[in-house]
């Protein structure tokens, strides 16, 4: 498998705007669900939907994020782009996942799973959706209690695999909020991104 | 300004006093500051937010890992037993270190604090982080739902 090398996955990471499997306008646009998804879950319930096979749960259970969002890509449904993805490194592969993304935002042509028809065009989706999620995401990290100090729950959840992470959010309320949180993943991200062990 | 004696006294917020090697306390930014900053002819710092019991954990820790000629394996023997307290005394430390800005001493802790509930069930995580559930069964359960392959 190809290793994920110094990528700033946080300036590409998804911002909800679907994938191949499925795009945005198939998501229900309200403040509430799939605007409002953060980065995990929108991969760990493509992992639910998509993995159906156990092999692959199991192999996706023991990767960090990183690595499962390169799975996760991976998992092309059709053989010839599932081909093409697995000679492509990881940086090639993300640029090449958002320019499909970007083909289907823009050109609302539909794609080889979803033909045009059945897509609900992006007119109806709410111009303040952001910024409203914005606002609710700063609520949710100012109302957190912590027994730790804020800084030090952030380091320690982060060194967490994601499956931990999951785990966790059943731990309380302030936790869901906490490790669902847009500030969060980032810090995440930035922390799974492997470092020479001289800096750790 | 540096040269008022060789020995610098911390005072916790229960008036136990712990004696320390300037060499030793300057290393930390923040005493270093409080040393200049006061006029401390009395050479005494008092450390508000610290208890007697807490701190002389740190100072054990400060003391062994300025000592000369200490090896790796010994420091990491030493930091072994060290962190060998309570979920509420490591709390305790960490909130010392992050007072007194010591970083080294805070990546120890949460680290040690990584170690404790990493792969461990939530009931324990709960425990060690002193946190009260505060879901209803229905909503842990929901929750639980919703992250189910985590769980397998």
């Amino acid at each position: 498998m190809v290793q994920p090398h110094n990528i700033p996955v946080q300036d590409k990471a998804n911002d909800g705007e679907g994938n191949e499997v499925h795009p945005a306008y198939q998501m229900v646009q309200s403040n509430k669900t799939p605007a409002s998804f953060s980065e995990p879950d929108l991969i760990t319930s493509r992992c639910c939907t998509n993995f159906r096979c156990e092999g692959r749960k199991m192999m996706a259970k023991a990767m960090n994020l990183t690595q499962l969002i390169m799975f996760s890509l991976i998992t092309f449904q059709c053989r010839q782009r599932q081909k093409m993805a697995k000679e492509m490194n990881f940086t090639q592969l993300i640029k090449w996942y958002q320019i499909q993304v970007e083909e289907e935002a823009n050109g609302g042509q539909g794609n080889e799973f979803y033909p045009a028809g059945q897509m609900v065009q992006p007119n109806n989706i709410p111009v303040d959706s952001m910024a409203d999620q914005n606002n609710n995401e700063e609520e949710d990290y100012a109302v957190i209690n912590y027994n730790l100090p804020k800084d030090a729950v952030e380091r320690i959840l982060a060194g967490l695999p994601v499956r931990s992470l999951l785990q966790f959010k059943s731990v309380c309320k302030s936790w869901y909020n906490f490790i669902k949180c847009r500030n969060f993943i980032k810090i995440y991200y930035n922390h799974q991104i492997p470092r020479p062990p001289s800096l750790i | 300004m540096m040269s008022l004696g060789k020995l610098i006294t911390l005072k916790t917020n229960d008036n136990e006093e712990f004696k320390l090697d300037k060499t030793v306390a300057v290393k930390l930014e923040i005493i270093k500051n409080i040393v200049q900053d006061v006029d401390c002819t009395s050479n005494v710092i008092p450390l508000p937010n610290i208890d007697g019991k807490t701190m002389t954990k740190v100072v054990k820790y400060w003391k062994k890992h300025s000592e000369e000629g200490v090896t790796e394996v010994q420091l990491k023997n030493f930091d072994q037993d060290f962190l060998k307290m309570s979920h509420s005394e490591l709390h305790d430390v960490h909130l010392a270190a992050k007072y007194l800005d010591d970083n080294q001493l805070k990546e120890v802790i949460i680290q040690e604090f990584l170690d404790r509930i990493k792969g461990k069930p939530i009931e324990e995580i709960r425990e060690v982080f002193g946190i009260v559930n505060d879901y209803t069964p229905e909503e842990e359960e929901e929750v639980r739902r919703e992250n189910a392959w985590a769980f397998e």
